[in-house]
C-alpha cells in the first residue's frame, strides 16, 4: 500500500486537488479534516479497499502513517 | 472561593510561595502540595462532597488499571462499560435524578395522572460534571490503548482536582496533563510573565465585560415585556459577548494560574465569534467540552452508523449536541440549546452532494471580504439565538423573548437603558471594554504581529491594570457563569 493510493481519495472526499498528504500528515494539517469528513474518509477508504476497520484501530490514528499500516493489515489478510 | 475575591488572591500567594520555596524538592512533594491545596480549595466550597470526590477519583484510578493489566478484549470491554457507567450514574444521581422525575410527573399530571412521588432534596456536587468527564475520558483513552493507566494514585488524583481546572474545566486528557506531573517543575521567567498577563487579561474579560454586561442584561431577561425589538436582540448579542468573556476570561485566569505552578493547561477559546462555518464555530468555542464530544461521544456513534449513509452521520451530530445540552445543565432550555446546535447542521446534509456549500458551510477558504463578513454574521446571527434559549429559564421564556422581538409595538427607544440609572453608567463601561476585547481579538486572530509583541510585552501588564482601574465595575461582582455546571 502506497501513499499514491491514497493521495486521490483525500482529494475527492475533502473536494480539494491540491492535497498533498505524506507519512506524517495530521487531521490538524488539513483544514478540511474535520470530524465529519473523517467519518466519510473511513467509509470510502473501506469501500475502495473492501476492508473493515475496527473502532479501537482508527481511535488510535495520529497520522497517515496509522491509517496505512492498518489497511495494509485489513488488506493481507483477506 | 471565587477566583475573583481576596480569598482566592490570599490562598494563591500562599500556595505559591509553599510550592516554590517549602515542597519544591522533588515532583512528588510538589504534586502532593499541590493535591492538598486542591483538595483544601475544593473544601472552601462544600467540604461535605469532598468524600464523593475521592470515592471517584479512587474508582476512576482502580478501574483504570484493570483494564490495563486485562487480556481479554471482552473483560476490558466489560470493566471500561463498568467504570463509564458507574461514573455517569453518579452524575446522573445528583445532577439529573429530580429533573427527570419531576419531568415524568408533570408529563403524568397533563394526563389527568397525578402521581404520589416525593423528591429528594439532593444538592449538585460543585465540579461534579468536570471531574467526571477527565474520568470518562481517562478510562476510555486506556481502553483504546492511547496511553497506559499511572500506577502513581497521587498523579492521577491531582489530574482530575487540580485547582485551576477542578471547578470549570478546561477539560484535561490525560495525555496532557499527565506527562507535565512527571517531573520536577522549575521556575521560569517566561511562565511567570505569560501567567500574570493572562489573569490580568482574564480578569478584564470577567470584570470589565462580563460583569458590566451582565447587570444589564440580567435586566432585560428579567423584565423582557418593557423593551423595544432593538433593546431586545442589542441585549440578546450582549449576552453572547458576556457569556464569551465570562467563560473565556475564566479560562484565562486559570491557565494563568496554572501557568504560575507551571503547567500549562488545554487552550478553551480560539476566536469563536470569527468563525465563517457553524463547524469552525464548534472548533473554536469551549474547544475541551467540544472536543472530548467529539472524540468519545459522536466518533464513536459515527463509527457506528458510518454504512446509513449521510443521515447516520447526522443523527451522530444531533445526538452528540443533545448530550451538550443535558451536560451544561438539568433544564430543557439547555437541551433546547443543544437541539438548535443540532438543527443548525441540518442544511449541512441536505445539500445535494456529501456536504453543503452554504454561507455556513465549511468550504469558503478565501472568499471576498464582503461573504466572509456576512458568513461571519450569519454564524454569529444563529449563535445569539440559540443563547438566548441558554439564558431563559425555561423554553417557553425563550419563545416569548423571540416573540417580544418580533411582535413589539416599539421597535425601537434608545432610552429604555438610560432610564435604568446607573446601569446606563455600567452599559457604557461594557460595550466599551467588549469594542477593547473584541477588536484586540480580531487583530490577534489576523496575527497582527504589531499586536503581538505589544501583547507581549510588560506594557500589555500595564495597560490591563489600567483598563480595569478604569472600566472595571467591581461593584457588580457576579459569579462565574460556568461554576453551575
Amino acid at each position: 500500500m502506497t501513499i499514491e493510493k491514497l493521495t486521490p481519495i483525500f482529494r475527492d472526499v475533502f473536494e480539494n486537488e491540491e492535497i498533498d498528504i505524506n507519512l506524517e500528515t495530521k487531521a490538524s494539517d488539513i483544514e478540511e479534516w474535520d470530524s465529519i469528513n473523517h467519518i466519510y474518509l473511513i467509509v470510502e477508504i473501506e469501500k475502495i479497499f473492501k476492508i473493515k476497520f475496527t473502532t479501537l484501530q482508527i481511535q488510535k490514528w495520529e497520522n497517515v502513517n496509522d491509517i496505512i499500516t492498518d489497511i495494509d493489515k485489513l488488506v493481507n489478510a483477506i | 472561593m471565587l477566583f475573583n475575591s481576596l480569598a482566592f488572591l490570599i490562598f494563591l500567594v500562599v500556595a505559591l510561595f509553599l510550592h516554590w520555596i517549602v515542597f519544591s524538592k522533588t515532583a512528588k512533594w510538589q504534586n502532593l502540595f499541590l493535591l492538598a491545596a486542591s483538595f483544601g480549595f475544593y473544601s472552601f466550597w462544600d467540604w461535605r462532597f469532598l468524600f464523593l470526590l475521592l470515592f471517584s477519583i479512587s474508582f476512576v484510578f482502580l478501574i483504570g488499571i484493570r483494564i490495563d493489566k486485562t487480556e481479554s478484549e471482552k473483560a476490558r470491554r466489560v470493566w471500561m462499560i463498568f467504570g463509564v457507567f458507574t461514573s455517569i450514574g453518579i452524575l446522573f444521581f445528583f445532577k439529573y435524578y429530580n429533573f427527570f422525575l419531576s419531568s415524568f410527573l408533570d408529563f403524568a399530571e397533563s394526563f389527568g395522572l397525578k402521581l404520589e412521588v416525593r423528591l429528594w432534596k439532593i444538592i449538585l456536587p460543585i465540579a461534579i460534571s468536570f471531574y467526571t468527564f477527565h474520568g470518562i475520558s481517562y478510562l476510555l483513552d486506556i481502553y483504546h490503548k492511547k496511553i497506559k493507566s499511572t500506577s502513581s494514585w497521587l498523579n492521577y488524583a491531582l489530574f482530575v482536582s487540580y485547582f485551576p481546572l477542578l471547578v470549570a474545566g478546561p477539560i484535561e486528557r490525560a495525555t496532557h496533563l499527565l506527562p507535565q506531573l512527571k517531573d520536577k517543575r522549575r521556575l521560569k521567567a517566561s511562565d511567570v510573565s505569560e501567567g500574570i498577563s493572562l489573569i490580568l487579561w482574564g480578569f478584564f474579560k470577567k470584570v470589565a465585560v462580563a460583569d458590566s454586561l451582565g447587570s444589564v442584561v440580567n435586566l432585560v431577561f428579567e423584565n423582557t415585556g418593557n423593551y423595544s425589538s432593538v433593546g431586545l436582540v442589542l441585549a440578546a448579542v450582549m449576552f453572547a459577548v458576556q457569556i464569551y468573556a465570562d467563560f473565556s476570561g475564566y479560562t484565562d485566569i486559570a491557565r494563568g494560574v496554572s501557568r504560575l505552578f507551571g503547567i500549562e493547561l488545554l487552550l478553551n477559546f480560539n476566536f469563536p465569534f470569527f468563525s465563517r462555518s457553524i463547524t469552525e464555530f464548534w472548533s473554536r468555542w469551549h474547544i475541551s467540552l467540544s472536543s472530548f464530544l467529539n472524540d468519545y461521544v459522536f466518533l464513536p456513534l459515527a463509527l457506528f452508523f458510518r454504512n446509513r449513509g449521510k443521515w447516520g452521520i447526522y443523527f451522530s451530530i444531533f445526538l452528540t449536541f443533545l448530550i451538550s445540552g443535558f451536560w451544561h445543565g438539568a433544564g430543557w432550555n439547555y437541551v433546547f440549546w443543544g437541539v438548535l446546535h443540532g438543527l443548525f447542521y441540518l442544511p449541512y446534509f441536505l445539500g445535494k452532494g456529501k456536504k453543503l456549500k452554504s454561507i455556513y458551510g465549511n468550504k469558503i477558504k478565501g472568499g471576498s471580504w464582503i461573504g466572509n463578513l456576512l458568513s461571519r454574521l450569519s454564524v454569529f446571527g444563529l449563535v445569539v439565538c440559540a443563547m438566548i434559549f441558554f439564558r431563559s429559564e425555561t423554553i417557553q421564556a425563550g419563545f416569548t423573548y423571540f416573540g417580544n422581538i418580533f411582535f413589539n409595538s416599539k421597535w425601537l427607544a434608545l432610552n429604555e437603558f438610560i432610564k435604568t440609572g446607573t446601569h446606563a453608567v455600567i452599559l457604557i463601561k461594557g460595550i466599551l471594554a467588549s469594542l477593547i476585547v473584541l477588536s484586540m481579538e480580531y487583530l490577534l486572530f489576523r496575527s497582527n504581529s504589531r499586536v503581538e509583541n505589544l501583547l507581549n510585552s510588560k506594557l500589555k501588564i500595564l495597560g490591563v491594570l489600567l483598563l480595569l482601574f478604569v472600566l472595571g465595575s467591581f461593584e457588580n461582582s457576579i459569579e462565574f457563569i460556568y461554576f453551575q455546571f
